[in-house]
């Protein structure tokens, strides 16, 4: 067990991997709250209505998914550099500590300052134009609604996770490249696989989402909120295979 | 203490590098790797430290298999490599945070070393010159007191002064329960620092010879003329005849690497006959 989690030693991996990287998450963080504060306030002046939740909630998610995924491209940085690379893999810890420092960090902890960065953000925004009768509305990510948001981004954050270790540069580009060919492809083949199944010309959709064919009228079928709500679950599930890839790419990372 | 066994090794799409390769090696030595540029002295050496995965054998250190990198392995390893990198850290703040992965660290050890290579503690080691970096890296690779220490060139970057201090630092801190491997090309660095010599010549370990051994089987010397002795190599230089000769009187010269390299290297079948003739 010692050769594969000990709680002191994890704990010194994580302070050492601050140490030598915090100047660089400072300036990434500096950079996210420059976008959110000169795009919010872009926003802001240039709508005439309140910032309502709905709005607020799909900026929160397209900056979490974006800023989410490039920051995550960069965490195995370090497992790219020849140099970096040999000092990070002879360093006596577990290639489950190194994981799990990585993924706390790309995962959990920049959730966590993501949204309180977006909270401060918001509270300002929401305070720096006034509309009569306006009632200061913020988001609750809290809410269940939001499930699916983070059932996404972990589905996201595990794709861009293993494009990190298995790629030595150009993480973020070679990983969106390669996971949008695999989704254009998903897509036909979507499309092909419900024209075989109904024998008759269907339109392009969602893959594992609804069915749209023109037959006189055009017709929609669409999936029910449980088979929906199975959909990010089963993102969920893709999300766990993804993160145990990127753990044994770890384990087999030479030099 | 480091046993390798049957290993082949090739990059992809790569012919091998080393084929069924056998090796062993002892605590208490220091042992000097040389091969010609491209023989796979690194690959070797990462192969010993878990970097590299062997396509067929194993390289084990005290019955583990490194290629797996336990904890248990790599607390009691540690590698210099020839490109080291160095964080954005002060040797102080770089051994405050790495120190305790090492159990047997010693910090007033790794102070020392640096105060002998001249180290400031203060400065920042990634804004420092190569050979500073390195030497911040020797003095702590010094101090782990990890039973096995691998250098790959590790004189490289280094002046002269600095080079005189990490003769001294090594032989001082080898002990009976440790073994050291350099790797090197600049065999003058280090041939009066090594005891075991292991040549890599040819995807095989040709030799693998204690230097009292190599002394015990070849005699080396400057000859103005060599005809009528048992000459085995000879090269002409300024001063005459560089030769090795079969030891035929038993008396004791100093051994001459870089000549005995060259022998080796060279396809001397004779020197090799010779010295790994039992």
């Amino acid at each position: 067990m010692n050769n594969i989690f000990n709680i002191n030693r994890f704990g010194r991996l994580f302070i050492k991997h601050t140490a030598e990287h915090y100047k660089g998450y400072l300036m990434s963080l500096s950079v996210l709250l420059g976008v959110m504060l000169l795009g919010g306030s872009f926003i802001v002046y240039m709508i005439e209505i309140p910032m309502e939740s709905n709005l607020q909630m799909a900026i929160f998610g397209m900056i979490l998914l974006l800023a989410g995924t490039m920051f995550t491209s960069t965490i195995f940085a370090d497992f790219g550099d020849k140099n970096k690379a040999m000092a990070a893999l002879t360093l006596p810890a577990s290639h489950f500590e190194k994981f799990l420092v990585a993924w706390l960090y790309s995962f959990g902890l920049f959730i966590v300052i993501y949204t309180t960065c977006f909270y401060l953000v918001m509270l300002f925004l929401v305070s720096i134009k006034h509309f009569p009768g306006q009632h200061e509305d913020i988001l609750n990510i809290f809410h269940r609604a939001w499930l699916p948001l983070y059932l996404l981004y972990a589905f996201l954050h595990s794709v861009a996770f293993c494009g990190a270790i298995f790629f030595k540069k150009l993480h973020f580009i070679k990983t969106a490249f390669i996971f949008f060919i695999g989704l254009a492809i998903l897509i036909v083949a979507n499309k092909g696989f419900q024209q075989i199944l109904l024998g008759k010309d269907v339109l392009m959709n969602i893959p594992f989402g609804g069915v749209r064919f023109t037959d006189n009228n055009k017709v929609d079928i669409n999936l029910t909120t449980t088979q929906e709500t199975n959909i990010f679950l089963l993102l969920g599930g893709l999300a766990l295979i993804f993160w145990t890839a990127a753990y044994f790419r770890l384990k087999e990372k030479q030099v | 203490m480091i046993e390798i066994k049957n290993l082949s090794f090739a990059y992809p799409r790569k012919p091998l590098l080393f084929k069924d390769l056998d090796l062993s090696l002892n605590k208490g030595h220091i042992y000097g790797l040389l091969g010609k540029n491209g023989a796979g002295k690194s690959t070797l050496l990462k192969n010993m430290t878990g970097l590299a995965f062997p396509k067929k054998g194993s390289c084990l250190f005290n019955g583990i298999n490194v290629a797996n990198r336990p904890v248990s392995a790599l607390e009691d390893i540690y590698f210099i490599a020839e490109e080291l990198f160095v964080p954005a850290l002060t040797p102080v703040q770089f051994v405050a945070n790495t120190a305790g992965f090492y159990p047997k660290f010693n910090q007033s050890d790794f102070y020392h070393y640096l105060k002998v290579l001249d180290v400031e503690l203060e400065a920042v080691m990634d804004k420092q010159s190569f050979g500073q970096q390195k030497k911040a890296m020797i003095a702590f690779g010094l101090a782990t007191n990890t039973s096995l220490l691998i250098m790959d060139e590790p004189t490289n970057g280094l002046d002269i002064p600095s080079k005189v201090q990490f003769r001294k630092l090594i032989a001082s801190v080898l002990t009976e329960d440790r073994c050291i491997v350099i790797s090197t090309h600049q065999v003058r660095d280090l041939d009066s620092l090594i005891d075991t010599l292991l040549v890599l010549h040819e995807c095989e370990i040709v030799v693998n010879r204690s230097l009292d051994d190599v002394a015990e089987k070849l005699t080396f010397g400057v000859y103005p003329d060599t005809e009528g002795l048992p000459v085995l190599y000879e090269e002409e230089s300024v001063r005459g005849k560089n030769a090795i000769l079969h030891n035929t009187t038993g008396k004791f010269s100093k051994p001459d690497l870089e000549l005995l390299f060259n022998a080796i290297t060279g396809g001397k079948k004779s020197v090799l006959e010779t010295l790994n003739a039992s």
